[in-house]
């Protein structure tokens, strides 16, 4: 119990704390009640866009949006689930709960991890351009920026923004058509593929005439006039896939665009264009300019080469030992042809450099590299026997030089050399394969000739064609083609098909540059995948040949967080 | 990374973390009639930064220097050096008030609010007011039963605010995001850091306690027992938000509720007291009744979020990325172990795992629950044992019910790889009863490697002697004693640690994650002399 001279003791105590607190308030500088956050190692909007340098640095944020494409998900859904790339199960690796021999098998589901991030490149990309069209015009309307000024950099990234529309609608088909960013709503609904088509045409249609036609160092890595053509010529050519309506005359015209005026033409070289000292080339309509330091992304490397492929290179780095073409694939190029490269011997290394590495390997001081881990043989196993990878076995990509397959099975237990790797591009010695400084040309010249290639003979103008493949070929040190005609890479035995040499030609020229599912899907062999399909034996897995796989499933993270979308049809 | 291939690495890091507080109280006490009255009233400032700085550079002539000269690594004329620094800061004030009344010993209320503000919600949000109300009443003065020492009955309500880990998420801010080349250089690029939640608000959390505290014949037996249910409210995550029109695939949001029920006793037992030997006993079980997730739906800018459905706690590389563990689930147990249902190895020595669905294939769509990552009960067990200046203390720990994801089985137990690294020993145990190993190299998590990690402990045991000093003796009491900790466990568990872990990468809802790399938990013995003076 307490007294009362207790209680007024008390009562002037808390008199004399109030003062204090006031006191030691005032020694804080700050409001008692003061909670605005305070930023020290970012800024807000508000303290941005106040200099043509920061302008700039605000527009760099579209193009880092590029980054993921040459390696990350893009690739794995452009180009791991066609007949020229696959991930098998090697070992302990890229089993990954099956998600890359589905892609090989077409048989995934809505929860493919890298369907999520395929959306995610996109939309990054979209969402970005259109934040930065909106802030470009705000200043505009603030008196801050002169219309003229602010109109280069918003068809600038227009055309920024029809490439990933571009992609999202080859990937997703069906996709929410977001154009403004202020306007945006919270959860907007899909729009069918032909609407996206029409709106990102007629965008494109508008910006492209604005952009800078300089083809120098201002440009290099950015949207200029002819990267707008070619991305238009992009969209032509694939109209029927998206619409239903071919724009064969259209995709001629947007080549002709890029064509006519001379300023890109074809390196001498082929490889020039996948040096790492690439920068720069004739060829290139749009490079994202990867740097080891300054702009990472890019790692080919590290995902196609064996573990003991370090001691080729020197790496700073193990490789992953994943990625590889398939047999038919590789079998395609004639062995003269200057992009298929040779194979190593056990009398040494390969010679010329190629789109593939193949056969025997040597460390960097020219000793056959021995493969120390080994897969144990199962003679009984069913319904194919597992020779087994010997221990200390020297490392020999696609098991040349002997009767067996290159790639004995997609899984459970594919070899760990078994497969031809993708040496497109330069990996110098000494390097590091997770962020490599090859320049990767997402337009590129050969591409445009192709393209128009293409055009033509699907109006049957098949002489006029043969002359643009031809260059490409001669460059190749390849004989010239007579006829279009032949059979198809994937199905030799399956007799001449009308244009399957121009098909063929186009997988060689174009291998590994994100280009091979569309061209399956729009020449119709997207559904034929059994006549390239590897040996598979997890017994969970399955093929799937349904045309809905043309395009991919919107993943299930995308439907929680909107349930305006639409999943796309047969998922 | 270690300096192999880069001519050694040398690297300095300092980071200065501090945290001002100012904290005034007032304090009154007296009496109102037959009360008596206690008032306290306060105001709390506090204040966080964390700042940093770091330099890391290989590529060095000498390793003299080690990481005194930074300077000298060539990997900074290279352009591939690292420095970095950072600052960040928050802060938390609150008023705060309390009031006890205490009527003759008999009847007991306490209410007391809390007025708290963080710099880290939205300007809106900022503030939240936090409240509690609990009222007492002693029964065994009322009763009159001789056996009867205390029997408090006792009832409470409480709301207490949670904040999230890391300042800013209310506010858009810009950063250097990758570079650009732009006429011939690079430069950076800088964009939106994240998607800003300019309406993140407190995390609450309401409790009601129903208890007893009881004591019976003069102290011989003695303890509570409370009935509790706890309901956390705008649950503080990072979740997928719509994209378009969002920037990032994230946000953090206040989203979807839980809630926990369960009821905690405690018992004492001093059940011999004769001359030097005394013995007492003491148990503390507690049994959770539910742990529910009882929505996972909230809004971000106006959109909607359905999360009916959350696949969590992906196992990761070597081959088993985007493999999920865990699904958290609205009106479900919190901690649902997912994975495919193990079903055999086959003749041909493949893994057969179950076709939930029934479509002819397996794929995600066959997951299913395989286990529960929280406890159902715990409990701890202590006896006391004292004869003359000796005392002797053993306490038993057990936690039961929970299953735990063993990763390091998920990943190794792969006959295959024998040519690669050592397995542990159960891989030869992955066979079917014809003897067929596992024949494959690569892991495949499925509900082979979910196991029930109940477990009984003895946790701590300590014998001591207390020595009789003589009164004017400097030294006031002097003892030796020996202590163990961790002596040890009996579960069925087969990895090193059988507790339950409650989150995965400080997510709450994914728990029952082993990860590879537990350690065992370190066993000790201690021998000691304790002194008082």
């Amino acid at each position: 119990m307490k007294t009362i001279e207790n209680n007024k003791i008390k009562k002037s105590l808390f008199l004399i704390k109030g003062i204090v607190i006031v006191l030691i308030m005032a020694a804080f500088n700050q409001s008692c009640t003061n909670l605005d956050e305070e930023l020290f190692s970012e800024v807000t909007p508000d303290d941005f866009f106040s200099s043509e340098e920061e302008y700039v640095s605000a527009l760099g944020a579209a193009y880092t949006q590029f980054g993921d494409f040459a390696s990350n998900d893009p690739q794995a859904v452009q180009e791991t689930s066609t007949d020229e790339m696959v991930v098998p199960t090697r070992g302990q690796d890229w089993d990954d709960g099956g998600h890359w021999r589905r892609l090989h098998l077409h048989s995934w589901t809505y929860e493919q991890a890298h369907v999520n991030g395929a959306w995610n490149f996109g939309f990054a990309g979209v969402n970005t351009a259109n934040r930065l069209i909106f802030q470009f015009q705000s200043l505009v309307d603030q008196g801050q920026v002169e219309q003229a000024t602010a109109d280069a950099f918003i068809a600038e990234l227009q055309a920024v923004r029809g490439f990933f529309y571009w992609q999202l609608i080859d990937v997703f088909g069906n996709v929410p058509l977001v154009l403004d960013f202020a306007t945006a709503e919270a959860s907007p609904s899909t729009v069918p593929r032909a609407d996206v088509y029409a709106a990102i045409v007629s965008d494109l249609e508008s910006a492209v005439p604005k952009l800078s036609d300089a083809v120098d160092g201002t440009t290099y890595g950015r949207m200029n006039y002819y990267a707008g053509q070619t991305l238009l010529a992009k969209l032509y050519l694939n109209a029927g896939v998206y619409t239903g309506t071919d724009q064969w005359d259209k995709a001629i015209a947007a080549c002709n665009e890029v064509i006519n005026d001379g300023a890109y033409s074809l390196e001498n070289n082929y490889f020039s264009n996948f040096n790492q000292d690439n920068s720069g080339s004739k060829e290139f309509i749009f490079a994202i300019p990867y740097d080891q330091v300054f702009f990472e992304g890019f790692n080919i490397a590290v995902r196609t080469l064996h573990y003991g492929s370090q001691a080729t290179y020197n790496l700073t780095q193990q490789p992953w030992n994943g990625f590889c073409t398939l047999e038919e694939f590789y079998n395609s190029y004639e062995d003269t042809d200057l992009r298929k490269g040779d194979v190593g011997t056990l009398e040494g290394p390969a010679g010329r450099r190629g789109n593939f590495i193949a056969g025997y390997q040597y460390t960097s001081g020219g000793v056959l590299v021995l493969d120390d881990g080994f897969e144990v043989p199962n003679l009984d196993r069913q319904p194919e026997p597992l020779l087994g990878d010997p221990d200390e076995d020297p490392l020999n990509f696609g098991n040349m030089f002997s009767d067996q397959p290159q790639i004995n099975e997609l899984g459970p237990q594919a070899y760990r050399q078994a497969g031809i790797r993708i040496g497109k591009w330069e990996i110098p010695i000494g390097s590091d394969p997770g962020t490599m400084s090859n320049d990767y040309a997402v337009f590129r010249y050969a591409d445009v000739l192709l393209m128009k290639a293409e055009a033509l003979f699907r109006k049957g103008l098949d002489a006029d064609a043969l002359i643009l493949v031809n260059q490409i070929r001669s460059r190749a040190g390849v004989d010239d083609l007579t006829t279009l005609n032949g059979p198809l890479s994937f199905d030799m035995e399956g007799g001449d098909v009308p244009g399957g040499e121009l098909f063929n030609e186009i997988g060689r020229e174009m291998f590994a540059e994100n280009h091979r599912r569309q061209d399956l899907i729009r020449w119709g062999y997207w559904t034929d995948l059994e006549k390239w399909v590897l040996p598979f034996y997890n017994p969970q897995d399955k093929l799937e040949t349904g045309e809905h796989t043309s395009i991919y499933p919107v993943h299930r993270d995308k439907l929680d967080a909107n349930p305006n979308l639409t999943q796309n049809p047969g998922y | 990374m270690g300096g192999v291939n880069r001519n050694g690495v040398a690297e300095r890091r300092m980071d200065d973390n501090s945290n001002r507080l100012f904290e005034s109280t007032a304090r009154w006490v007296g009496n109102v009639g037959p009360a008596n009255l206690t008032v306290l009233g306060g105001y709390s400032y506090q204040e966080f930064t964390w700042e940093g700085f770091h330099a890391k550079g290989g590529d060095f002539i000498t390793d003299a220097f080690t990481y005194n000269n930074l300077e000298a690594s060539l990997d900074f004329n290279n352009g591939i050096g690292e420095v970095d620094s950072y600052k960040n800061s928050a802060k938390l004030i609150a008023f705060f008030g309390r009031v006890n009344l205490n009527v003759t010993d008999n009847w007991f209320l306490t209410a007391s609010a809390r007025y708290e503000g963080s710099s880290r919600f939205g300007d809106e949000n900022k503030w939240g007011l936090f409240p509690a109300i609990g009222a007492g009443v002693e029964l065994a003065n009322f009763l009159n039963v001789s056996a009867l020492d205390n029997l408090k009955l006792r009832v409470s309500y409480g709301l207490t605010g949670n904040q999230p880990a890391d300042s800013y998420q209310s506010i858009l801010r810009l950063g250097p995001g990758g570079n650009f080349f732009y006429n011939g250089e690079f430069v950076p690029g800088y964009a939106p850091v994240s998607n800003a939640n300019e309406d993140l608000g407190w995390e609450k959390k309401a409790e009601i306690d129903v208890g007893i505290d009881y004591s019976l014949f003069d102290g011989t037996l003695f303890g509570s027992l409370d009935f509790y249910t706890r309901t956390t409210t705008d649950l503080l995550f990072e979740y997928e938000v719509p994209v378009p029109p969002n920037l990032h695939t994230t946000a953090w949001l206040n989203l979807g509720e839980i809630k926990n029920t369960g009821i905690e006793l405690s018992l004492t037992w001093r059940a011999v007291q004769s001359g030097d030997f005394s013995y007492s006993m003491s148990i503390t079980p507690t049994y959770y009744l539910k742990n529910e997730l009882v929505s996972l739906s909230g809004t971000f800018n106006g959109a909607e979020l359905e999360y009916g459905v959350r696949d969590l706690a992906p196992m990761g590389a070597p081959g088993q990325s985007d493999v999920p563990t865990v699904r958290a689930e609205e009106g479900k147990p919190i901690g649902q172990l997912w994975a495919h249902t193990f079903v055999e190895i086959d003749p041909d020595g493949n893994l057969i795992l179950r076709d939930t669905n029934e479509d002819g294939t397996v794929d995600e769509a066959d997951r299913s629950v395989v286990g529960n990552g929280l406890p159902d009960a715990e409990f701890g067990f202590t006896n006391s044992f004292s004869y003359k200046n000796l005392d002797l203390n053993i306490t038993f720990r057990s936690v039961l019910g929970h299953d735990l994801n063993n990763k390091y089985r998920a990943f190794y137990e792969v006959p295959n790889m024998i040519g690669s690294y050592n397995l542990p020993v159960t891989a030869t145990d992955v066979r079917n009863e014809n003897g067929t190993l596992y024949n494959s190299s690569s892991g495949v998590l499925s509900s082979y490697h979910i196991e029930d990690a109940s477990f009984l402990s003895l946790d701590y045991v300590s014998l001591g002697y207390n020595f009789d000093l003589p009164g004017d003796a400097g030294v006031k009491n002097l003892r030796i004693y020996v202590a163990g900790n961790n002596l040890f466990y009996i579960t069925g568990y087969s990895g090193s640690d059988p507790n339950p872990r409650y989150e995965y990468e400080d997510d709450r809802l994914a728990p029952g994650q082993d990860a590879r790399n537990t350690w065992y938990r370190a066993r000790s013995v201690s021998l000691g002399v304790s002194l008082g003076f």
